[in-house]
């Protein structure tokens, strides 16, 4: 990855963009249509990222964004249109991952070197039919949005025919978000944008590219800005462009005519010659629009008073349409600012410093000094101070917390995607998709959704004909619900498919020598789990999409790596629900303390099952020596930690100590201790790397915490000591 | 430590210098993030008997190498005295617990020679250089090799 920041700034903010324009089109396209609203942030979306790519000089990014712009720019301005929507979000989906795939190259470093040929013949095929045209020349009409300008303003502006407008002087203010850095950069990107507009944009400070943020952080950006278009399109621009705090956009007055010249000098040439044709078309249906969309914005426009006559005055009467467009301008400020994006590094480490603070917090309220003392007012101002600190240490916690919604979004898109693919239509249902999880937990969450989902669809869900002979409707249909349960969250994808076939799974288990127990005594739930296990796949051929027996296999290793278990249940005939359970959070770990020695260790409290002390006649001792508690009438092996650890300690006698029996997937044994201290909630730690090093994974040890104390405690890894 | 005046020209480097059993030791100054106390260090099963385990330092748990073993000397209990420099070893920290701490000196690079010709022994592989200043020898620790996996 580049440390370049403004190519970190670029790939990130690109990055969401695409996120958002694709739930956008998903949302659009359960609902049939995109609505108005849809197309206005569509456009938004792309108009961004054709104005960074640009700026960036990523001129294939730029360069599909802007056509998918001038798609919807099309769509926008003539609502009587209805053009085939489905096709209009395939589009979109597609250059959205183009983008994607784009800004992933950018990403590792390598050239955008996409090849966007394809991907435009579609969009211009489209255009095509979108405005019923067939001659090669339709292409071309979509080319510029100014040119569009242009040919929309002029039925509205008579004496400005043809090509010869007059243009306009309009100054502009721009001051930046405090702490946005860049200011000049950004500045910059923004006369890049006004280009559009614009044949002429003069700035103060000059020379933008020369390092003069400060004084542009002291007084603001100045643009004067030479151009045909109304004062709204430069408002919208700015209220488009990221991390602006406020603008003021006022005329400045109409120099002498000049020779017009639409910006972009490459498309000009194209766009000049048909520029008359959309004229009339176009006109017809966006005029009554214009006015009635007036008639709406009134009340907002009346708001800058002054600005509004002066831009209108000398423009003849594009007032309406001013207004019109002034519609889609206002929303973004709105919606942008109640995010900020922090680097997860610093929230990490703002969470070490909060569990710093309580430790110290602890160090002082119960320092040794103090004891013995009557200190009413000290102990109510420690009683305060604890509150505090751990209030502040919940609210740093909570901020790691997201919603699991875009995963689940993504998970929405494949599935539309397989659909297609498959040719079995679905019904997807998102359930709870506001429950929030740690950012590390849905980062590894992605994979395993992925392998089930598309296990559903492929095996799980039969095609129409299929459905309607077992009484089904046609349309399947997959529920994806998360929810909250304890301190864990539950993910549960259903579908209401065939279902498991319990006999081959067990034919193939039998055949694979995977029983460990007579075939009959397994439940139902056990056989359907074989399928979690490597290198099982039912499936006897091996499609595009799955069967090669990797997948639940996959997704069952990531849960556990994220400290979650995943089990697939299933009636026959009516589908297969997997159930995927994942702790809120990995850093926080609950766990019961005990002392072996000078040494104190956490055993999570998931593990543990019982601890005791244990009567003589529960010890076992085999001929070999090995030591055995009997618990429930079975026998466990017993491990000593004291010299598992090699710790010295004087409770070497069963008698003395505690047995604390632990589990971990069903294999159990008893751990000896000295003595249990209490329970603590901790923030699991890594065991240095210096050390893992040198000695590799240390047996039974899984890492190492900070206790209150501010003492390092190490946390016992049950796993490695019961198999 | 205060009190010294710290300077530094272009042909000498500034030291840390502490003790370990009889000698003086020198580590370049760039390398030390800083000196504590001696605090509770955590025992880590199957460690070599020079780490001694782990400790906390504000919220970052480090191991920490005793120097003295690490120098096959005897192991000494820890006082008052004992102190914990913490230095950056190519981007790990690590503890170094050594006797005591002496303070902060200037050599000059033409003060410092060669190890091999005065002196052999067993902690000479971790000695790149000699520093003769008016307070005595001190030897230049080769960090790299200290920390190294032998």
């Amino acid at each position: 990855m580049s440390n370049d920041p403004m190519l970190e700034m670029f790939i990130f903010e690109n990055m969401q963009l695409t996120e958002r324009l694709e739930e956008i089109l998903i949302e659009g396209e359960q609902q049939g249509r995109l609505n108005e609203e849809h197309i206005n942030e569509i456009f938004r979306v792309m108009h961004t990222i054709k104005g960074s790519a640009g700026m960036m000089e990523y001129n294939k990014i730029e360069t599909v964004g802007h056509y998918v712009e001038d798609m919807f720019f099309y769509i926008r301005e003539n609502p009587g249109v209805n053009p085939d929507w489905k096709a209009i979000v395939d589009i979109c989906l597609e250059s959205g991952d183009f983008f994607k795939q784009e800004i992933s190259k950018i990403q590792a470093g390598m050239p955008s070197d996409g090849n966007e040929a394809e991907l435009m013949d579609k969009i211009h095929a489209y255009m095509d039919v979108l405005t019923g045209k067939t001659s090669d020349t339709a292409p071309a009409d979509e080319d510029e949005e100014d040119e569009a300008d242009e040919a929309e303003a002029v039925p509205e502006t008579p004496p400005a025919g043809g090509g010869a407008q007059s243009e306009n002087c309009f100054q502009a203010r721009v001051f930046f978000e405090e702490g946005c850095k860049m200011e000049n950069i950004r500045a910059y990107q923004i006369t890049n944008s006004l280009m559009e507009y614009s044949s002429h944009i003069d700035s103060v400070p000059e020379d933008l590219l020369e390092d003069c943020s400060d004084e542009i952080i002291a007084s603001g950006a100045l643009f004067t800005i030479y151009s045909d278009a109304d004062i709204a399109a430069i408002r919208s621009v700015l209220s488009e462009t990221l991390f602006v705090k406020s603008f003021e956009v006022w005329f400045a007055g109409a120099p002498a005519p000049e020779e017009p010249e639409p910006a972009p000098a490459a498309e000009t040439a194209k766009a000049a010659a048909p520029a008359s044709k959309p004229k009339k078309p176009k006109a017809a249906p966006a005029a009554p629009k214009a006015e009635k969309k007036a008639e709406e914005a009134a009340p907002q426009a009346a708001a800058p008073p002054e600005e509004k006559p002066k831009a209108a005055a000398p423009q003849a009467a594009p007032a309406p349409a001013d207004a019109a467009k002034a519609i889609p301008a206002m929303p973004p400020a709105e919606v942008k600012q109640s995010f900020i994006s922090v680097n997860v590094e610093k929230l990490d480490k703002l969470m070490d410093l909060a569990g710093e603070l309580v430790i110290s917090v602890a160090m002082v309220v119960n320092n040794p000094d103090l004891e013995g003392l009557n200190l009413e007012n000290f102990e109510k101002s420690a009683g305060l101070l604890n509150k505090n600190t751990s209030e502040l240490q919940d609210v740093i916690m909570s901020v790691r917390m997201i919603p699991i919604s875009s995963t689940f979004h993504k998970m929405h898109r494949l599935a539309r995607d397989l659909s297609r693919k498959l040719n079995k239509d679905i019904e997807f249902v998102i359930l709870g998709e506001e429950t929030e999880v740690d950012k590390n937990i849905i980062d590894n969450l992605s994979d395993p959704l992925m392998h089930i989902i598309r296990n559903s669809m492929d095996h799980g869900l039969e095609d129409g004909d299929e459905r309607e002979a077992a009484g089904k409707p046609r349309v399947g249909k997959i529920v994806l619900e998360a929810r909250n349960s304890g301190s864990d969250v539950i993910i549960t994808c259903s579908d209401d498919g065939r279902g498991l076939d319990r006999d081959k799974i067990l034919q193939k288990a039998v055949r694979q020598g995977l029983l460990s127990k007579p075939e009959f005594e397994y439940t139902d739930k056990e056989i359907y789990n074989f399928v979690m296990l490597p290198g099982f796949s039912t499936n006897e051929v091996v499609t595009e999409l799955s069967g090669r027996g990797v997948g639940m296999d996959v997704a069952k290793k990531n849960i556990e790596k994220i400290g979650g278990t995943v089990v697939v249940d299933s009636t026959p005939g009516q589908g297969a629900v997997n159930t995927i359970r994942i702790p809120l959070t990995l850093a926080i770990l609950a766990g019961i303390e005990i002392r072996v020695g000078k040494n104190v260790y956490l055993v999570p409290t998931l593990n543990i099952r019982e601890s005791f002390k244990p009567q003589p006649e529960q010890i076992v001792v085999d001929p070999d020596g090995n030591e055995m508690i009997l618990f429930r009438g079975e026998c466990y092996p017993i491990v000593r930690l004291h010299s598992l650890f090699s710790v010295y300690t004087d409770i070497t006698e069963f008698a003395d100590g505690i047995i604390m029996m632990v589990e971990d997937e069903g294999h159990m044994s008893g751990l000896f201790a000295d003595t249990l201290i209490g329970e603590q909630q901790v923030v699991l730690k890594a065991i240095p790397q210096f050390i893992t090093e040198r000695i590799g994974q240390i047996r039974g040890i899984a890492g190492c915490t900070i206790l209150g104390n501010g003492n390092i405690s190490l946390i016992i890894d049950v796993k490695s000591l019961t198999s | 430590m205060d009190e010294m005046e710290l300077t530094q020209t272009g042909n000498s480097e500034l030291y840390l210098t502490f003790a370990v059993g009889e000698e003086d030791y020198g580590l370049e100054i760039s390398v030390v993030t800083e000196i504590i106390n001696v605090q509770t260090i955590t025992d880590v099963p199957e460690l070599p008997a020079y780490i001694k385990g782990i400790i906390n330092l504000r919220g970052k748990i480090i191991p920490v190498m005793d120097v003295r073993i690490r120098f096959n000397k005897e192991q000494q209990a820890y006082d008052d005295r004992t102190c914990i420099i913490v230095v950056d070893a190519q981007g790990t920290g690590i503890g170094l617990i050594v006797d005591t701490v002496r303070g902060v000196m200037d050599i000059a690079y033409d003060d410092i020679t060669d190890p091999s010709s005065h002196r052999s022994g067993y902690e000479n592989r971790y000695i790149r250089g000699i520093g003769k200043t008016a307070q005595g020898v001190k030897l230049l620790l080769n960090l790299e090799r200290l920390v190294a996996d032998y």
